[in-house]
């Protein structure tokens, strides 16, 4: 109790006692109103802090679609985008006079189906899509109808710019903007990849690939010259730097333009860097010859008997280019003999040449940011005379990624590098991959493919300047249950500069025929060899890779200067 | 006195309620101004989006090779024309110059006294010194004897320029 009301000294006792009486109900009042006004004080609060709803669009303007991030090559190339579009609907309940709908419409739109218009419009659904993807123009005419019962939806629409050129890494989505693959999928199961990513040019997200679009373009337009000029039924081409691992181009043959999603469906077009296993033929030798040097059961300087043909049980192993006497390592390695590589294999022994395999990733499966490479078909159980086929490249089938990335150790000085579709830097690609090889090992591969392509099978893969190392592979595929000797796969995995290789580079070239152009030959070294010599000139210096002459200083060539 | 105080909250709350009432109304103003603006901002973003597609479309490397194939006489660049400017020594350039303004003369003539430098474009042209002999022995530019340049055909387009894409909305 504070202090006494004042009470006049006039008051009755009577009136006294009631006014003694009626103050807590007084309180009571007062703490009423003070607490209902405060509820309200709180309220006017609230609602001033509440944001303000922006004001709402257009009736008809809903978007259905989501919003995608860009996606960019290494330089920051648009690879794909959204813009908006259109869609057109109408919805039979508004619609006045269906007649008089139909044929305004069909006035701005003169490619629509009227009967089957008027069909849908009568049947009566809440509602009839009539046209995606309007032009700004037809969507402002169609206004200007001024009809009831029409209306449009915003709708964001995936473009891909560069159309065929990326598309097996790129992917593409589906109608409701989803990815369905490559990167376009990997983007969808990693939200944070492009909010980690810097902004594009005008404020939206953006994801940043490892791909160079020129060397991408370069890589995919002379497998197309090689596809035509060899009349091949497929080819493929793989671009790795050999210390991040960043795939700077992929090509795989017949491909598709991912804005036109349908191409994707056919069972031709498929990625075969990464979906189609393969017996790669002689480029195994590269491995076959890494493992004996590496295991140490062989050096440069030994040598094997290949003047006769191994017999294992009713099969017969033979030398294409037989020389018929014992070949040292880097013959075995030039003349792409089978019986020298086989016999190195043995030598090492079968359980070691499985291990160096397994080692290298060629008998698991490879997981790179576009999806996981094809079950690899590995031989069970693996005896000898698996592993004298498999020394020459028969009997193991594997995707043509992981065989080139089986490739970056041999030339890199021995690190695992996994491939990536994103950018990383060449250090931290060293630094994340374990060491699998001897640095000599590579040191000695890297003299091993340089010498092949200088005498070798691969005299043709040679690149001016740019020093390019490699084998070929010819192998025979499997028609029905027996090898056909007609139907070939060629291959050429290389590297270059050999004095410090920077890139990789595989090729293959499905079932070449024998034309003019190769000499009417179709064995890996007259088709798969030059289309990567060619592939070599022009990326080498899209990539960086300065050549080198032998011989005297480059001459300063003022003519060449001022003629530009 | 306490009337007075009275008159003069009740004028207080009155002036308040009006600047709140105004205060209020502006906001609502403001707030559709900038409802107003980020629609068009929207609308910019999309017309932009549509203009970066479309020059990524038509910067595609497959069209801008077909037309440097069809427009200029350049061929693909050889190793050999490849120099990083480590491997330019000042003698290198000397020598040129020698050859250049030799190869230019009339037997017995007198050196020419004025030497232009050939720029290669897009590249800015150094300040062209107006006598050599005046050039410090270390500089770097590229100075011959001007070589007649080939003018090259004016750009004609063969195929219909592209289709301008209007901003969608307007």
């Amino acid at each position: 109790m504070a202090r006494e009301p004042h009470i006049s000294v006039t008051a009755t006792p009577a009136e006294r006692a009631s006014l003694a009486k009626s103050r807590n109900r007084y309180r009571l009042a007062c703490l009423a109103f003070a607490l209902s006004f405060f509820a309200i004080a709180v309220r006017l609060v609230t609602l001033g802090f509440a944001a303000v709803e922006p004001g709402s669009g257009g009736l008809h303007d809903i978007s259905t679609t989501v919003h995608r991030p860009d996606i960019l090559d290494r330089n920051g190339r648009l690879l794909a985008t959204d813009i908006k579009g259109a869609t057109l609907y109408a919805d039979p309940a508004k619609v006045i006079d269906r007649d008089e709908l139909v044929e305004q419409v069909a006035s701005v739109l003169p490619d629509i189906n009227t009967a089957e218009l008027r069909e849908k419009l009568k049947n009566g659904k809440r509602f009839v899509p009539i046209k995606r993807e309007l032009t700004p123009k037809q969507q402002a005419e169609i206004y200007e109808l001024g009809q009831a019962g029409l209306g449009f939806i915003e709708e964001y629409r995936r473009v891909y710019p560069m159309g065929a050129t990326a598309s097996h890494v790129v992917g593409h989505v589906n109608v409701d903007n989803k990815g369905l693959a490559g990167i376009e999928k990997f983007i969808d199961d990693n939200p944070q990849l492009a909010m980690s990513a810097p902004e594009n040019a005008v404020g939206g997200e953006a994801v940043t690939l490892s791909l160079d679009l020129g060397a991408q373009h370069v890589l995919r337009e002379e497998l197309v010259n090689a596809m035509t000029v060899y009349r091949a039924k497929a080819a493929a081409g793989v671009v790795i730097d050999v210390s991040s691992g960043e795939v700077v181009a992929m090509v795989s043959l017949p491909d598709y333009d991912p804005n036109y999603r349908e191409q994707a469906l056919d069972k031709d077009r498929l990625n075969r860097m990464i979906s189609g296993v393969y017996e790669l033929g002689s480029v195994f030798k590269v491995f076959t010859l890494a493992g004996a040097l590496d295991g140490g059961s062989a050096t440069m300087r030994s040598s094997y008997d290949a003047s006769q043909p191994i017999r294992v049980g009713r099969f017969t192993i033979e030398d294409f280019h037989g020389k018929k006497r014992r070949l040292t390592v880097p013959e075995i390695f030039i003349y792409s003999s089978n019986i020298g590589a086989a016999k190195a294999a043995l030598d090492l022994g079968i359980e070691r040449h499985k291990a160096f395999l397994g080692k290298l990733g060629m008998l698991g499966r490879l997981s790179t940011e576009i999806g996981e490479t094809a079950e690899p078909l590995i031989p069970s159980p693996w005896g000898r005379l698996n592993t004298i086929t498999i020394a020459y490249g028969h009997g193991l089938s594997i995707t043509p990624l992981q065989l080139a990335t089986a490739t970056l150790p041999l030339v890199n000085g021995g690190f695992a590098v996994n491939p990536t579709f994103l950018p990383r830097s060449r250090a931290a690609g060293l630094k994340q991959s374990p060491s699998v090889l001897k640095p000599a090992t590579s040191h000695s591969m890297l003299q091993l493919m340089r010498l092949n392509v200088l005498k070798g099978t691969g005299k043709r893969a040679e690149a001016e300047g740019y020093r390019v190392g490699g084998k070929t592979g010819t192998a025979e595929k499997v028609v029905g249950r027996s090898y056909e000797g007609s139907a070939l796969l060629n291959s050429f995995l290389a590297t270059f500069p050999t004095d410090a290789p920077e890139y990789v580079v595989l090729v293959t070239i499905d079932e070449p025929k024998r034309v003019p152009e190769s000499h009417n030959e179709a064995t890996a070294g007259v088709n798969a060899a030059p289309t990567v010599g060619k592939i070599v000139a022009r990326i080498a210096p899209i990539l960086g890779v300065a050549p080198k002459l032998p011989g005297e200083q480059p001459k300063f060539d003022a003519k060449v200067l001022a003629s530009y | 006195m306490l009337r007075f105080v009275n008159i003069c909250l009740v004028l207080a709350l009155v002036a308040l309620a009006y600047v709140i009432y105004e205060g209020k109304y502006e906001a609502r103003a403001l707030d559709e101004d900038i409802g107003g603006l980020r629609k068009e901002i929207e609308t910019e973003r999309d017309a932009v989006a549509v203009l970066r597609a479309e020059w990524s479309l038509l910067n595609r490397p497959d069209r801008i090779e077909r037309l440097a194939k069809k427009h200029l006489k350049l061929n693909a660049a050889r190793p050999q024309q490849l120099v990083t400017i480590e491997t330019v020594s000042d003698s290198a350039f000397e020598r040129v110059r020698m050859e250049a303004a030799e190869d230019s003369l009339p037997a017995g003539s007198a050196p020419p006294s004025k030497v232009k430098s050939v720029a290669m474009p897009g590249v800015a042209a150094p300040a062209a010194p107006e006598n050599l002999d005046d050039l410090p022995a270390a500089t770097k530019t590229v100075s011959v004897k001007t070589v007649p340049i080939k003018a090259p055909p004016a750009f004609q387009p063969a195929f219909p320029p592209p289709v301008t894409v209007s901003p969608p909305g307007q």
